[in-house]
């Protein structure tokens, strides 16, 4: 029997269709391939286990992506950021305790530390979990510190503050208020947990405080095996950083410790547009602006610190990284007077990043910028051409900002204030106009 | 003469009797000031807390991690109570080594650390902090500093110990081979503290003046051991550091070698000190003050000096500490300091009252 012409057409195109739709459906109706969306945790910008799709949030996306990975029996081993409740192995259970977070129930979560682990100077991940969420903490009290606190919107949850005298005055009604915040000592670094009458035990049981809050470097709260024994959790951020990917880690782990997820996003999109101005302002190309910082008085900033990293963004390079300085992150220049050495070290700015009163103006800044500036300028072959204080009690972008206005002729001061003033109006609880303060000076 | 035997007897008993009391007094109130220890500190507990809490978890009735009270016991026995025994320990063991070195050395200036284990174990300590680098290769964590500054605090005993021979040991050469060997790690210290910055040095500092107040359960433990072993050898030999006062000829002669004596003693509470500085620092005067205050009062029998000394040490560096506690600023105050503030007026005052040449 002989097909005739039409039916063999019919059979191709029928073949041809079933062919057409066999395809059509292992690629729309097979179910999500959810592998694509999990991100690692280099990647994440919340890093945070059951942050699986990496964004700054934990929310349903985590927990769909998190179930079609357990329904296509994937393991930790193969997605780890996926296991949120860190037993090893991906089930309703990381489903269930991400719903915990989302409903904002209390629960336990894992997440990573921005912590120098090995001491060896640089930032390490480090796995640690947390009682969440954080209604009542305390913590070191850098200027830092304090205004990332002010940025992300946390004020009543702090209990207790260490710091020293420098810190801005403009958080005298929030963290220097001791009806409110307990001061607990007058390092920014430290605290002790149960010693003198000065130490934080009794404002812990008070306030039933659940979380110290600390930067990375290995020099801040020494002591923190003692707070986790006491069953206190320490959370580490780098409340200094000028990497906007850790930027947004320490805005988005405090939105979702202190359940203010809205503000973080809005302070993270703030801080994102804001470097990238920043960015192609200064244009890294063609630039050849060599500068030292100097955070205390006459001592020189060296190897990977924060303060370097302020004009290392900026585009310049700091000579002082050729020289060998034995693991230190800040030396005397008396004892190094090599540092003035133009043969040797050769630059055109030192950048004298210090913290002082500027948005109240009650700072004497000509005589603090004269108190810092005036050895380096008998020793430097520049004098106190080239040498600038710039105040760091503000946002890390403003200074960014003012230190590439004073790197470079085309960037203004000005543009420098309009980015401080947009944080100011954005995030401040009071209102200041910067451009009438001194938060850069130079004589 | 049956009369004078009898007088005698009797002055002999009184002798003996107020020394026993001495050391009973000493241990009563090291026993109160340890129960005052565990009320005094930033969180305010009352002194029948304090004590139910030690008790019942002293019993095994600590109380459930969910409970109300788990954080309260937590406090006073993860904290004020090791904090205590390592005050009184390390306050008898300094004590002990303070009186015995004196004695050896014929020495009131000498201490514990006159062999240069302070420096030693300083350098240790700010080679770990400063450079971060430790012989545990665990960078500067609690346990890279406890170590570095044991083996550091080893090194001038080690050196003393070998240059021995060359000297014949006379304790005014070991004193000064001592001090030169301390100036020589102190320089050392010196030069990687002057190139470091504020918030390190402050650390070393801390370290250096001598705190308690980061002392765990983790250093109660070996130091016991090693302060009781260094007593348990030192006590036995009382009667013959006593014949030490004596020249060493005399000595000698009456079947005693000195020079080996000197050299164990040396080794064993250069020891019992090296243990307790790499836990809690250098704390300064109780080795040096305390067997002055004692010899004031007892005498310089050492049968009676070292159990003394080491009653009155644990009492005295355990005061100091609850003081330390006590005062209300709002930041810690290392042990060194109040021992040094407390110590000093003491021992003028007991020197201008007795009246005595003690040595």
């Amino acid at each position: 029997m002989e097909m005739n012409k039409n039916t063999k057409i019919i059979i191709a195109v029928v073949v041809i269709l079933a062919i057409v739709v066999i395809v059509a459906a292992v690629f729309f109706l097979n179910p999500t391939d959810v592998t694509k969306d999990a991100k690692d945790m280099e990647n994440s910008e919340l890093k945070m286990f059951g942050n699986i799709n990496g964004d700054g949030f934990i929310d349903e996306k985590d927990t769909k992506i998190i179930k079609g990975l357990i329904d296509e029996g994937k393991t930790a081993t193969e997605f780890p950021l996926a296991d949120a409740n860190q037993d090893g192995k991906l089930s309703q259970a990381d489903i269930d305790l991400l719903n915990k977070v989302i409903k904002g129930e209390s629960c336990t979560i894992w997440h990573m530390n921005l912590h120098d682990v090995d001491g060896n100077g640089t930032m390490d991940y480090e796995k640690v979990s947390t009682k969440f969420p954080v209604t009542s903490m305390i913590c070191t009290g850098s200027s830092n510190t304090f205004m990332m606190l002010n940025l992300a919107g946390i004020f009543d949850e702090v209990k207790g503050a260490s710091y020293g005298s420098s810190i801005d005055n403009i958080f005298n009604d929030t963290y220097k208020n001791t009806e409110k915040v307990v001061k607990l000592g007058t390092s920014s670094q430290n605290i002790d947990f149960e010693d003198g009458k000065g130490a934080a035990s009794e404002v812990i049981k008070k306030e039933n405080v659940t979380m110290v809050l600390s930067d990375w470097n290995r020099t801040y709260l020494t002591n923190e095996d003692k707070f986790e024994a006491a069953g206190v959790d320490c959370v580490r951020l780098a409340a200094a950083s000028t990497d906007i990917k850790v930027m947004a880690h320490d805005y988005y782990m405090l939105g979702l410790l202190f359940q203010k997820q809205e503000r973080a996003g809005e302070v993270v999109e703030y801080l994102k547009e804001v470097m990238e101005k920043i960015e192609s302002a200064i244009g890294k190309e063609n630039k050849a602006v060599s500068a030292v910082v100097s955070s205390m008085t006459n001592y020189y900033s060296v190897g990977d610190s924060d303060y370097t990293a302020i004009i290392k963004f900026d585009g310049a390079t700091n000579p002082l990284d050729k020289g060998s300085w034995g693991g230190t992150t800040s030396i005397k220049v008396m004892d190094n007077l090599d540092v003035f050495n133009p043969d040797k070290y050769k630059y055109e700015y030192v950048i004298h990043l210090r913290a002082y009163n500027a948005y109240t103006g009650e700072a004497d800044v000509p005589k603090i910028y004269n108190d810092y500036t005036k050895t380096i300028a008998e020793y430097w072959e520049n004098g106190y051409d080239g040498q600038y204080l710039v105040n760091a009690n503000m946002p890390i972008p403003a200074r960014l900002a003012y230190v590439a206005s004073i790197f470079y002729d085309d960037i203004d001061k000005s543009w420098a204030d309009e980015i401080h003033q947009g944080f100011v109006d954005k995030f401040f609880t009071k209102s200041y106009n910067v451009s009438e303060q001194a938060f850069v000076f130079a004589e | 003469m049956t009369e004078s035997f009898e007088q005698l007897k009797e002055q002999y008993s009184k002798y003996t009797l107020r020394k026993i009391l001495f050391i009973i007094v000493c241990i009563t109130l090291t026993v109160t000031m340890f129960w005052l220890s565990l009320a005094v500190g930033t969180r305010q507990l009352s002194l029948e807390e304090s004590l139910s809490l030690f008790i019942n978890h002293l019993i095994g009735n600590a109380p459930d991690p969910d409970s109300e009270l788990w954080y309260d016991d937590s406090i006073v026995w993860n904290f004020r109570v090791p904090r205590a025994l390592f005050a009184i320990i390390s306050g008898a063991g300094l004590s002990v080594a303070g009186a015995v070195m004196q004695s050896i050395m014929k020495n009131p200036l000498a201490d514990p650390y006159t062999t240069g284990v302070s420096s030693g174990a300083l350098l240790g300590a700010s080679i770990a902090i400063v450079l971060g680098f430790s012989l545990t290769g665990g960078g500067i964590d609690n346990m890279g500093i406890v170590v570095n500054a044991i083996v550091f605090a080893m090194l001038p005993v080690v050196a003393i110990v070998a240059m021995g021979p060359f000297f014949r040991q006379s304790p005014a050469s070991l004193i000064l081979a001592g001090v030169v060997v301390s100036f020589a790690f102190s320089s050392m210290s010196s030069l990687l503290l002057v190139t470091t910055d504020s918030s390190t040095l402050a650390r070393v500092y801390h370290w250096q003046v001598g705190t308690l107040s980061e002392v765990s359960w983790d250093a109660v433990l070996p130091v016991f051991i090693v302060e009781l072993v260094g007593i348990c050898i030192l006590f036995p030999l009382a009667n013959k550091i006593n014949l030490m006062a004596l020249d060493d000829k005399d000595a000698r002669s009456m079947g005693l070698d000195s020079e080996k004596l000197r050299m164990i003693c040396l080794v064993t509470l250069s020891v019992m000190a090296a243990i307790i500085i790499c836990y809690v620092g250098v704390i300064g005067f109780v080795g040096l003050v305390i067997p002055h205050i004692v010899r004031i009062i007892l005498g310089s029998d050492n049968k009676y000096l070292i159990p003394a000394s080491a009653a009155f040490g644990a009492a005295f560096l355990l005061t100091c500490d609850v003081i330390s506690r006590s005062l209300d600023v709002n930041a810690s105050i290392p042990v060194g300091v109040v021992t040094s503030f407390i110590g000093a007026p003491l021992l003028l005052l007991l020197i201008i009252k007795e009246k005595k040449n003690i040595w």
